[in-house]
């Protein structure tokens, strides 16, 4: 008999919309970015991505600690207060 | 002159190796929940996140009560926090769960990682026998303990390497007593007395030296392979939360949390600071510190001093 997984894993995911904690958020500006990919290892919800070659920030689950803001060497990310509807 | 030297310390610093590193871990597959409720800037959290991005599918992740059990990487009743199998042991008895678990799938023929990703509380103080037991058996496992230097998910109680003088709730800073009265417990030094074939300290600053120590780790076969991560909490250390990372380095540049592994007892450095900053410029980046007077923060010195000489007597 082939085992197709090594041991059973939890059938539905534990997400909680962290985002909703956010009291600021992190803006790029792409135009300074130089595309060293610091933001993107040191985040600790993993919420940086690349699309179009750009490097973005998933809103849905970043609850803006300001890590990325604080290490980036080119400032291309600042914090601006969340507004919420 | 003065723009040259400036230039020459950021090249000697980590953030010129961050694009190296970036382009090996970004397309491999996130097996953390994004949405788990960790504090704002936590960084075990980040430590977990790349430890299985690297390890990859093929692991078993054991998470004893702690900040990472508490926050949902095990999950509440039928759901998880990560997409590899994840067991819930107690906080004495995690390496011992482990063995068992590596030593079925050894029978079975099949190769997987088994990782424990325990805190300074199950690691150094309510677990330790059980992990001190099965490195003297040389059993195959993957111990991650992620240092934050206190009992943090149960309101920031002192630990066994919570530093000296630093406030927890337990060592209250007032007339009587000024934070913890007594000395950590150098712990990765005491695994890589027991001389197993990989022991490593590694901070979330550094993540390029936290990578190649996985990778070290996950290729030992014959013992235990023992990381020690040291991880800044911004709620209990009482810092801003997104300063995480620098104090992690500061801790690394002002030889608090000197990075080195040991291959069977065997230590060697694996960052050469050059520009040796103070401890103080540490201290004062944490607020727990905040109420060290000046002869304190004297008496820290020479005790991280004796600590590294130490160490670096060890050292080849």
């Amino acid at each position: 008999m082939k085992i197709e997984w090594i041991a059973p894993i939890g059938k539905d995911r534990y997400i909680i919309k962290t985002g909703e904690w956010r009291y600021q958020k992190p803006e790029r500006n792409q135009e300074k970015c130089k595309k060293c990919g610091t933001c993107l290892i040191y985040c600790p919800t993993g919420s940086v991505y690349i699309e179009d070659d750009e490097y973005r920030t998933d809103y849905e689950f970043c609850k803006g600690c300001g890590i990325c803001a604080s290490e980036c060497r080119a400032d291309a990310i600042i914090m601006v207060e969340e507004v919420r509807e | 002159m003065g723009e040259t030297i400036e230039k020459l310390k950021w090249l000697l610093t980590d953030k010129y190796s961050n694009k190296r590193v970036e382009e090996e871990i970004r397309d491999k597959e996130d097996l953390l929940s994004s949405g788990i409720s960790t504090c704002l800037g936590c960084g075990s959290e980040i430590g977990l996140r790349i430890a299985l991005k690297v390890l990859g599918r093929n692991t078993i992740l054991a998470i004893p009560p702690g900040c990472m059990g508490g926050v949902g990487v095990v999950g509440y009743g039928t759901t998880t926090g990560t997409e590899v199998p994840v067991f819930f042991p107690l906080l004495d008895n995690i390496a011992s769960m482990l063995s068992g678990i590596k030593r079925y799938y050894r029978r079975l023929g099949r190769k997987v990682h088994v990782l424990a990703y325990a805190g300074d509380g199950g690691t150094a103080d309510v677990g330790f026998q059980c992990l001190s037991g099965a490195a003297e058996r040389d059993e195959n496992i993957i111990y991650i303990c992620y240092d934050n230097e206190g009992y943090m998910n149960t309101g920031i109680q002192r630990s066994g390497t919570t530093p000296y003088k630093a406030w927890t709730t337990t060592t209250p800073v007032g007339e009587a007593r000024r934070g913890k009265p007594q000395v950590n417990k150098n712990m990765p030094l005491i695994m890589a007395m027991h001389e197993i074939p990989y022991t490593a300290t590694a901070s979330i600053a550094y993540i390029e030296d936290y990578v190649s120590k996985l990778k070290k780790a996950a290729e030992v076969e014959d013992g235990l392979a023992y990381i020690h991560l040291f991880s800044p909490c911004p709620t209990g250390w009482r810092f801003s939360t997104d300063k995480t990372i620098e104090v992690a380095r500061l801790a690394v540049e002002t030889n608090f949390f000197p990075l080195w592994e040991a291959r069977y007892g065997e230590i060697r450095f694996t960052k050469k600071i050059w520009f040796k900053k103070p401890v103080k410029e540490y201290l004062k980046a944490v607020g727990k510190y905040s109420h060290l007077t000046d002869e304190e923060i004297n008496e820290i010195q020479k005790l991280v001093d004796d600590r590294y000489r130490m160490l670096k007597s060890l050292a080849r």
